[in-house]
């Protein structure tokens, strides 16, 4: 770990700078920055390595996990790979002529008895020469000694030179294997601690999540626990609102009956109704008819009986002094009524569908030219059987007024005063002849 | 994994279906074969992996002729010590990375020697490993691969596949921006913080 681990800020551009020393992108003026302190800075140099230590040897160990996609070869992949095959060929046709050069240096060696016997021979040699070498230099005896001491001296330094080497190759080793296994103790210890730090991490999200599942667990329970209250609350409602609807259902069919009792008794009534409005009607009708008789009868029986009664049948006559087809029949009281019959007016000439037949009466006929006309009323079909027509006038004053009738065609609703033809004249100033 | 890997290693898949009459083989039943000198098999994982082991070397010895040289070292390699490689041990495409990488290194520390950085615009960023001490270079080699996998996994996607498509796919950092349509101080920093979240979890927490 460095001192700028901790990100100082001065020196934080510089590790930045360092991470991307190797990837081109710097600027010249950049490279010339971080260049010139890491002259100065040894920990900024220190990250630096770091960063060249971990693309060289860190990042190669997230090859397999992370990069072991293949890609597609390029050009240049094809003659690398010509090359290589090329090597390959080589070195195999290099290791034949190696094997084929072998056999042949092992025909021609000689056969292993003989190198055998000749290392016996010169073992024997080299024994049996000192011996004949001291029979004749028994006199340099000593100094042989002393040599052999000064060689036996010599070798056993040499031995413990050696020895002190092995032991210091030992102790290198042993610095190198310490070294290693310190550094590999350091990335046991890093990665325990790590893997503490996680599960420590893990078990305090384990607890919170506990905590928190704990807290929703109670709060579902209490939330469980108000809807089924809630349920069996609305189940009781529902309980009634069913049986008040079966009651209401109930009701209803009694009062469906009901209703459809009612109905018939009502259809019945009103059957009923109009029947008696029917007979009502009928009743009214013949009562009105039996009033309107009565009075016919009335006016007939006054008529009857009546003491200055003058009837007179009234004809027209054409120029050759032919009765024509419209008559006339004048029932006359004097001063009390007068009732007109006239039988086929139809007949009478210049008479349209339109038209009307209206009764005048008049003061007297010589001096028609001065009175004026009183409207008496329109004759009305009375038999149209008999094709007669008739007209009742009870008005005493006017009755009083007039001395002579006449019946002129006029439009349908009659007039003011006459437009048409008088016809059927009839003179009312003449002596009763009834009875 | 990103899609764009996916159809990258189905176009690899249906190229080698059409050349070959053989099915595609993993790489690991190819280094069986290497193993029994099946040099058509080491030809076929040159295929695969040369442009990675190639980007890898790149990264390493910051020259694109040696790492050329590289890539050719690595693979005679492993035509030599295939048997070297244990399947119980992991994947045969980390084996043949871990196998560039060190030949990269080994050659970077050669090169280094004969001075073939120096007065390069590279030597201070070669310098730094090839002067380390011989503690930092075990400190080096002692990076755990499952704390440095579990920070990588920890990283925010744009920092991950900034580095993928840098270190392991050889795209340039400014290839990278027109890639991805960011602007390229975007793609710096997605590269900065992410190396510097894995140098920490590699060094600080080693160090601790």
């Amino acid at each position: 770990m460095t001192p700028h681990d901790d990100h100082q800020p001065g020196h934080r551009r510089f590790i930045e700078l360092a991470a991307l020393a190797s990837t081109g992108v710097l600027t010249g003026e950049e490279r010339a920055e971080l260049r010139a302190h890491l002259c100065e800075c040894a920990e900024c140099t220190e990250i630096l390595s770091q960063y060249r230590m971990l693309e060289a040897r860190g990042l190669p160990m997230l090859a397999g996990a992370f990069a072991g996609e293949t890609m597609e070869p390029c050009p240049d992949d094809r003659i690398s790979r010509r090359r290589l095959m090329e090597s390959i060929h080589a070195k195999e046709s290099a290791g034949v002529e190696r094997q084929r050069a072998h056999a042949t240096r092992s025909r021609t060696r000689r056969p292993i008895w003989r190198i055998v016997a000749a290392g016996i021979a010169a073992v024997l040699v080299v024994a049996i020469a000192p011996g004949v070498w001291r029979d004749r230099s028994r006199t340099n005896h000593q100094v042989e000694a002393r040599t052999r001491q000064l060689y036996g001296a010599l070798a056993a330094q040499r031995a413990a030179e050696t020895l002190a080497e092995s032991r210091a190759d030992a102790i290198h080793r042993l610095q190198i294997e310490t070294r290693r296994a310190r550094a590999e103790s350091e990335a046991l210890r890093a990665r325990l601690q790590l893997l503490q730090d996680r599960v420590a991490e893990q078990l305090s999200v384990a607890r919170r999540n506990l905590d928190s599942a704990t807290a929703e667990k109670t709060a579902a329970e209490e939330r469980a626990r108000a809807l089924r209250g809630e349920r069996d609350r609305l189940s009781a409602e529902y309980q009634a609102a069913s049986d008040n609807t079966q009651n209401l259902q109930a009701e209803l069919t009694r009062l469906g009956a009901e209703q459809s009792e009612l109905l018939a008794q009502q259809a019945a009534l009103q059957r009923r109704v109009r029947e008696l409005a029917s007979a009502n009607r009928d009743q009214e009708r013949r009562l009105a008819d039996s009033e309107q008789y009565l009075s016919a009868d009335r006016d007939i029986r006054e008529l009857m009986g009546a003491r200055n009664l003058y009837i007179a049948d009234v004809f027209d006559v054409d120029s050759s002094s032919r009765t024509r087809r419209p008559f006339g029949r004048v029932f006359y009281t004097r001063g009390k009524s007068l009732i007109f019959y006239a039988f086929d007016l139809d007949r009478q000439q210049g008479v349209r569908t339109a038209s009307a037949f209206q009764v005048w009466g008049q003061k007297d006929t010589a001096m028609a030219g001065q009175s004026k006309p009183f409207n008496l009323g329109i004759l009305y079909m009375d038999n149209e059987t008999s094709r007669r027509w008739s007209m009742h006038f009870d008005d005493p004053r006017t009755l009083a007024d007039i001395d002579a009738v006449f019946v002129t065609v006029e439009p349908r609703g009659g007039s003011e005063r006459p437009t048409g033809k008088p016809f059927l004249f009839a003179m009312l100033r003449k002596e009763a002849n009834h009875p | 994994m990103p899609l764009l890997l996916i159809s990258r290693s189905d176009a690899r898949a249906r190229a080698e279906r059409h050349s070959g009459s053989t099915p595609r083989l993993s790489d690991e039943e190819l280094m069986a074969r290497v193993r029994s000198a099946d040099a058509e098999a080491l030809g076929l994982l040159f295929d695969r992996y040369a442009r990675l082991v190639r980007t890898v070397a790149v990264r390493i010895l910051l020259d694109p002729g040696e790492a050329e040289d590289s890539l050719q070292d690595t693979f005679l390699y492993i035509h030599r010590k295939a048997s070297l490689f244990d399947p119980l041990k992991g994947p045969a495409k980390a084996w043949i990375v871990q196998v560039a990488a060190h030949r990269a290194q080994d050659k970077r520390s050669w090169l280094m020697r004969r001075g073939f950085y120096a007065g390069t615009e590279t030597e201070y960023l070669a310098d730094t490993i090839a002067g380390a001490t011989d503690l930092e270079r075990e400190i080096g080699g002692g990076i755990d691969r499952a704390i440095l996998e579990l920070a990588f996994a920890e990283l925010p996607a744009e920092q991950q596949r900034t580095i993928e498509m840098y270190y392991f796919e050889g795209l340039e950092l400014r290839e990278i921006a027109d890639k991805l349509n960011c602007p390229l101080g975007n793609v710096r920093h997605y590269y900065y913080r992410g190396l510097e979240k894995l140098r920490k979890s590699a060094f600080v927490r080693m160090l601790r």
